[in-house]
């Protein structure tokens, strides 16, 4: 089974290779290889750092009981934030085409991140209450 | 003193130790990994279906019917590469430490399985930010998009494939292990895989030396389970903020979507402009004729004449690539009508050719499924009105199961072969 999974990725990722080389001349693939190795760089280096910084922040900051709510928010408003940032910086926008990119994004996308800190805050005040009134028990 | 900011304490040097949460778990990454590939495989099957659209191959023809089914296909690979992106962070997230492995290298099968890594994560970043920057419209990058997302797909399937097999042993201990005895993920070199017989150990003492999760944890915060449930919520997050762009009834919450499925000229969105096109709308007002070339010869048909044969309503949606799509109430001739004119008949392909030129898609081919079926339309109407100019004035193809792409607009000549 393992093999199997060796050989046919193997095989699969040699087409994969090829298909680009096929698809792109000698400078296009540099341009490639800058794309891929500005990816990385952005996640590894400066993604990963402020999601650190974030983690130290929310252990010196906010109490433990909490914590988890909090974390679990970021999270959330971190990933849409990412996926939402082609449409929040539109410069995909052309002036012949309004049906393209039509919405407010940055309003939409702070009320996204509104709605995320209610249901967290209500969330975490819940399960904070139900915690508190099973102690007293 | 107050007033002066603190700097943060210098970051620990990176050793043994250095990544101490509880959440990075083998078992975690293993879940999250599986989610995550299922999501890619999605993306796959479903890219695979629309790169046969626009490349049909003869042994393996494209059905006219469900006339849905490419909305949903390609629908779902946008929502599918959308739910990938909170997936794919909270893995690297996961399993960052092993980023800084020390040694960064230990022995040849492990510096394969690094390299292959390295190709994996770049591979999936790239993708996923370009192929989210392709929905809308901004290619700030040089090599063909659509050929060079094409040949990541296999790239990318290649090398998750392969890191399987590489992980193979780690996978299926982590999915025997429960999430709270689940070996931490650490940059301590890992035990190389057994690449000889039968590596199916279940001795490895490395999960009972791993402390289990202490409940709940004395510093707080999410718990491993926690961390997964997260992970599950941020995609939910992404998904409803966007799949509205092609499931309309959503369209309201679908406030970070490229596109919405109402809002554009009669209420139907454009990819391409009349504009963009270079369509000179006074001389098709002028002179626009419709030209006809088949087996039986040529027929010049003036819109007039065109509203004068039989007309038909279709109820099908536009579905585009870039993952949005609008359904709408078509008006117009069908082409096998139009092909019998000439002398086209049952197996006859159209060949179609726009008003508009230098575009790669200003041609297209209606393959004899597509012609035969009574839902295939040289459109004039929308919705009860004339084609605005952005929807392909003064006439356009329409037909089931297609991308929006191939609808080809502005329609200057049908060739019946």
């Amino acid at each position: 089974m393992r093999a199997v999974f060796l050989i046919v990725g193997f095989l699969v990722m040699v087409l994969g290779l090829w298909l680009l080389w096929e698809a792109n001349s000698i400078d296009t693939l540099i341009n490639v290889g800058v794309w891929l190795v500005a990816g990385v760089l952005l996640h590894d280096v400066v993604l990963a750092t402020i999601v650190a910084l974030a983690g130290w922040g929310i252990a010196q900051f906010v109490p433990p009981r909490i914590r988890g709510w909090v974390q679990g928010g970021l999270v959330v408003a971190g990933a849409i934030t990412i996926m939402a940032t082609p449409v929040l910086i539109g410069a995909g926008r052309k002036p012949d085409n309004p049906s393209l990119l039509p919405l407010n994004y940055p309003l939409n996308w702070l009320i996204v991140m509104v709605v995320i800190a209610v249901v967290t805050v209500l969330l975490g005040a819940f399960t904070g209450r139900r915690a508190t009134a099973a102690d007293t028990h | 003193m107050g007033l002066i900011p603190q700097k943060p304490p210098p970051l620990p040097p990176l050793q043994e130790g250095s990544f101490s949460s509880r959440l990075r778990t083998q078992r975690g990454a293993t879940l999250i990994g599986i989610a995550l590939a299922v999501s890619v495989g999605l993306c796959f099957l479903t890219g695979l279906y629309s790169h046969l659209q626009q490349h049909p191959v003869e042994w393996l023809p494209i059905p006219a019917l469900p006339t849905w089914l490419y909305r949903f296909s390609q629908g779902l690979h946008v929502a599918s590469g959308l739910a990938a992106i909170p997936l794919l962070l909270v893995k690297l997230w996961t399993v960052y430490p092993r980023l800084f492995q020390w040694p960064p290298v230990a022995g040849v099968v492990n510096a394969v399985e690094r390299l292959l890594i390295f190709v994996l994560v770049a591979g999936m970043i790239f993708q996923l930010a370009t192929g989210t920057l392709n929905t809308t419209q901004w290619y700030p990058w040089q090599f063909p998009f659509v050929p060079t997302h094409y040949a990541f797909a296999f790239i990318i399937l290649g090398a998750l494939l392969l890191h399987v097999g590489f992980k193979y042993w780690t996978i299926r201990r982590a999915l025997r292990t429960d999430l709270a005895h689940s070996a931490p993920i650490t940059n301590r070199p890992e035990p190389e895989e057994d690449f000889g017989h039968g590596a199916d150990d279940d001795t490895d003492d490395t999960e009972s030396r791993t402390p289990p999760e202490s409940a709940p944890s004395p510093v707080g915060g999410l718990s491993r389970r926690g961390l997964l449930i997260t992970g599950g919520v941020a995609v939910g997050a992404v998904t409803v903020t966007t799949i509205g762009q092609t499931v309309s009834p959503l369209q309201d919450i679908a406030a970070l979507a490229p596109r919405i499925p109402d809002i554009g000229p009669q209420q139907v969105p454009v990819n391409r402009t009349a504009q963009a096109a270079g369509i000179d709308l006074l001389s098709v007002e002028r002179e626009y004729a419709l030209q006809l070339l088949g087996p039986d010869g040529e027929v010049s048909l003036s819109l007039t004449e065109l509203g004068e044969l039989p007309q038909q309503d279709v109820q099908l949606p536009i579905s585009c690539v870039e993952g949005w799509s609008a359904s709408a109430l078509w008006g117009g001739v069908r082409i096998k009508d139009l092909a019998a004119l000439v002398g086209g008949g049952e197996g006859s392909t159209v060949r179609v050719a726009s008003i508009e030129q230098n575009w790669p898609y200003a041609r297209s081919e209606l393959q004899p499924q597509f012609v035969g079926s009574d839902l295939t339309l040289l459109a004039l109407r929308i919705n009860g009105e004339v084609l605005d100019a952005d929807h392909g004035y003064p006439a356009r193809i329409i037909a089931p199961n297609r991308p929006g792409v191939l609808q080809t607009k502005w329609v200057q000549r049908l060739e019946v072969v």
